[in-house]
C-alpha cells in the first residue's frame, strides 16, 4: 500500500520519476485522485513551501520539487476527468504579466479540464494585451488570472481595465486567484470572481458555464 | 571584457559546470573551457529535442528575469536542464549576461526516463548513446547550485560595480512583500478579520518607544497586510492609512527618547513624499525606511554593554515607582554605588536617572488620568509624588498641559 506521505517525501526530494511510480501505484490500487493530489503531491508541495519560507531550502530545491510535482499530475490528469463529453465551455488562463509562478495556475487548468472546460493556458508572464488578444481568437467564457506576488496583483485591475477599453468586459467572467489576493481585491478591481484555490476554481467555473446554459 | 572571461573562466573551472557570456539576443560571446567540454551532450539532445532556437530565446529570457529578480535567477531550459543566470548591467541596462550551465540537479536515469523517455520515442540504440553523453553535464546537488548562482551574482557584482546597489534595493522589495503575502495569507481563512487591528498598532508604537526595531518590523509587516487586504488596490485609502501611521511613528520615536525637533522636521518632509508613493512596494519600502530612521534616534536597549544591570534597574523602578524612590534604593537593588549607577544609567539611556523616574510616572499618571472615574487628587500620589503641586509641575513641564486639562481632552473620547 503506497502511503501519500511516500509521495509527498518523494516530491520533497525532487524524485520526479519515483513520485509518478508512486501516484499510478496509488490509483491502481483504488486511491482516489483528489486524494493523492491533495494529501499526496500538495501535501509535499506545502512542506517545501514552509521551508523556503524559513530559508531552510533554496530555489534550486523548490524547481526541482515542482517538477516532480508536475510528474505527478500528469499521471493524474485522466483520473481527475469527471466526464468524457464535450466540453461545457472555454477558458483562458495566465500568470499575469511580472509573475512567473504557475504551479497553481496549472492546478486550475488541470482541474477545469476535470470538469470539462477546455483550458487555452496562456502560460506565464501575460500581458493585458495577450489576454484580450486570446479572447478575440478564442471567444472563451472565461478568462482567469494568477498572481502570487502582491506586486503583480495590480496587473490583474490592467486585464480589467483592457477588457472594458474593448467594450467586451461583459461578454466574460474574470476570475482571478493566488496566494496574496483576496475577496477584496476581487472586488476593488471589477472582477468577478476570487476562489481561494484552484478546486473551488474548477467549481466557481463549472457553476458559470451551468448558468450561461441555463440563462 | 577580457577579465570578465577570466573571471568566468576560473569559476567555471571551480564549478565544473559551463560558463557562457550572451548578448542581449541570446548570441554567444565566449565560452568557457569547461562549456566546450559538454558541447557533445548539448549536441546529441539536440538531436532528439530539435529546440535551439527555443533555448536561445529561453537563455535570454532568463537573463532578463534574473535583472528582475535581484540579480540572479536559476531555470529549466526547454531541454529539462538547469541553469543560473546572471546580468551584466551598465547605467541600469543589460548590455550582456552570464549563464552557468548546464546542469542536472536530478539523477542521469532519472533524467532520462523523465523528460527525455517521457516525451520523444526513441530506439534503444539512442537511448543508449544519450545515457553515454550526458554523463558529460555535470550533475551538481540543490545546496551546491544555490551557493553557485550566489557567487556568480559576487562575481559579476565585482565586475559591474554599482549594480549592486540597486540589485539589493529590489531584493529587500521582495522579502518585504513576501512577509506582506504572509500574514495575508493567515488572515484570509478568518473571514471576520477586524477592519484595523489598533492593538497591533499600539504594539508597533510601543516598540517603537523602547527601540526594539527588530519587532516593529514585524508589527509594520502585519499592519500593511491588514491594509492592503481591506483597501485592495485603493490608493487613496492606502495613502491616508500610511499618513495616519506616519504621524504616530513619529510620536512614538519622540515617547522612546528621540529628539521632538529632529522628528519633527523629518515629519514635514515625510508628509509630502506620501503623495507621491504610487504603488503597494512603494508605500511598503518607504514605510519601512521611515521606520530605520526614527528608531536611529531612539535608545536602543540590545546594544547596551550594562544591559541587564539597566533592565533591572528600569524593572525595579517599574515595580516601585507609586512609592517614594531614591536613587540609592535602585542602586542598593541591582549591587551597585548610586554614582555608579548614575553614571551607567545616563551613559547608556541618554536620560538621567530622575528623568527617567519622572518620564515612568508621568506615564502612568496618563493611564489613570484617562480613567474618569480616578480623584484628580489622588493621582499624584498613586505614581509615588507626595506633593501634588509639584506632580502638576512635573506633568506640565513633559506634556505641555497640565494634569486637569489633559483628564478633559481625554473625557471626550
Amino acid at each position: 500500500m503506497v502511503s501519500m506521505e511516500e509521495i509527498s517525501q518523494a516530491l520533497q526530494k525532487g524524485k520526479a520519476k519515483i513520485v509518478q511510480e508512486l501516484v499510478q501505484q496509488a490509483l491502481d490500487e483504488g486511491v482516489s485522485a483528489k486524494t493523492v493530489l491533495e494529501e499526496g503531491l500538495l501535501a509535499g508541495m506545502d512542506v517545501i513551501g514552509v521551508k523556503f519560507k524559513n530559508n531552510e531550502v533554496y530555489i534550486p530545491e523548490v524547481l526541482i520539487a515542482a517538477r516532480a510535482m508536475n510528474a505527478g499530475t500528469t499521471v493524474l490528469k485522466p483520473y481527475l476527468n469527471e466526464s468524457g463529453e464535450a466540453a461545457i465551455g472555454k477558458a483562458v488562463i495566465g500568470t499575469v504579466k511580472g509573475d512567473l509562478h504557475d504551479i497553481g495556475k496549472n492546478l486550475v487548468r488541470m482541474m477545469l479540464e476535470g470538469k470539462g472546460i477546455e483550458v487555452i493556458d496562456l502560460g506565464v508572464d501575460v500581458s493585458a494585451e495577450q489576454f484580450l488578444d486570446a479572447y478575440q481568437k478564442e471567444h472563451p467564457d472565461i478568462i482567469g488570472c494568477s498572481a502570487l506576488l502582491t506586486t503583480t496583483m495590480s496587473e490583474m485591475k490592467n486585464v480589467v481595465n483592457a477588457f472594458e477599453a474593448a467594450g467586451v468586459r461583459d461578454k466574460v467572467t474574470i476570475m482571478i486567484g493566488g496566494a496574496p489576493v483576496t475577496e477584496a481585491f476581487c472586488q476593488s478591481i471589477g472582477a468577478d470572481i476570487y476562489t481561494p484555490d484552484a478546486a473551488s476554481a474548477a467549481e466557481a467555473a463549472k457553476q458559470v458555464l451551468t448558468n450561461k446554459h441555463n440563462a | 571584457m577580457e577579465t570578465a572571461y577570466k573571471i568566468f573562466d576560473n569559476f567555471s573551472t571551480l564549478c565544473g559546470v559551463g560558463v557562457i557570456v550572451i548578448d542581449k539576443n541570446g548570441q554567444i560571446l565566449y565560452a568557457s573551457e569547461e562549456y566546450k567540454r559538454h558541447i557533445e551532450a548539448e549536441n546529441a539532445l539536440e538531436k532528439v529535442f530539435c529546440n535551439a532556437d527555443q533555448c536561445q530565446v529561453s537563455m535570454v529570457y532568463g537573463s532578463y528575469q534574473a535583472q528582475r529578480f535581484g540579480g540572479r535567477y536559476i531555470f529549466f531550459c526547454p531541454k529539462g536542464l538547469i541553469h543560473c543566470a546572471s546580468p551584466l548591467v551598465k547605467n541600469g541596462e543589460m548590455y550582456a549576461s552570464v549563464i552557468a550551465g548546464p546542469l542536472l540537479m536530478t539523477d542521469y536515469e532519472e533524467y532520462l526516463e523523465v523528460d527525455v523517455k517521457g516525451k520523444f520515442s526513441l530506439s534503444p540504440e539512442i537511448l543508449q548513446e544519450l545515457g553515454e553523453k550526458i554523463r558529460l553535464i555535470p550533475f551538481i546537488s540543490p545546496e551546491r547550485v544555490q551557493a553557485m548562482s550566489e557567487q556568480l551574482f559576487v562575481n559579476v557584482s565585482y565586475i559591474c560595480g554599482e549594480t549592486q546597489k540597486a540589485l539589493g534595493y529590489e531584493q529587500e522589495q521582495k522579502r518585504l512583500q513576501a512577509a506582506i503575502s504572509e500574514y495575508i495569507i493567515k488572515m484570509k481563512p478568518a473571514s471576520d478579520s477586524g477592519w484595523y487591528p489598533l492593538s497591533t498598532e499600539d504594539q508597533l508604537l510601543q516598540s517603537m518607544s523602547s527601540g526594539d526595531k527588530f519587532a516593529a518590523k514585524g508589527l509594520l509587516n502585519e499592519l500593511l497586510s491588514h491594509i492592503f487586504f481591506h483597501a485592495g488596490s485603493d490608493m487613496e485609502t492606502i495613502r491616508s492609512r500610511v499618513l495616519e501611521l506616519t504621524v504616530l511613528l513619529s510620536r512614538a520615536a519622540v515617547k522612546g527618547g528621540a529628539d521632538a525637533e529632529m522628528i519633527f522636521g523629518l515629519n514635514y518632509t515625510y508628509l509630502h513624499e506620501i503623495e507621491s508613493l504610487k504603488s503597494v512596494e512603494e508605500v511598503t519600502f518607504w514605510l519601512h525606511d521611515i521606520l530605520n530612521k526614527f528608531t536611529e534616534f531612539v535608545f536602543n536597549f540590545n546594544d547596551v554593554k550594562h544591559v541587564d544591570v539597566i533592565h533591572k534597574a528600569i524593572s525595579y523602578m517599574k515595580s516601585n515607582y507609586m512609592r517614594k524612590i531614591t536613587l540609592e534604593e535602585v542602586a542598593n537593588s541591582v549591587y551597585l554605588s548610586p554614582s555608579y549607577l548614575s553614571t551607567v544609567f545616563k551613559n547608556e539611556t541618554g536620560s538621567a536617572f530622575n528623568s527617567y523616574l519622572n518620564k515612568l510616572r508621568i506615564e502612568e499618571s496618563k493611564k489613570l488620568l484617562r480613567n474618569q472615574r480616578i480623584p484628580l487628587s489622588d493621582i499624584s500620589n498613586m505614581v509615588g509624588y507626595e506633593d501634588q503641586s509639584y506632580f502638576t509641575r512635573v506633568f506640565k513641564k513633559m506634556t505641555g498641559i497640565s494634569p486637569g486639562k489633559y483628564r478633559q481632552s481625554h473625557e471626550r473620547l
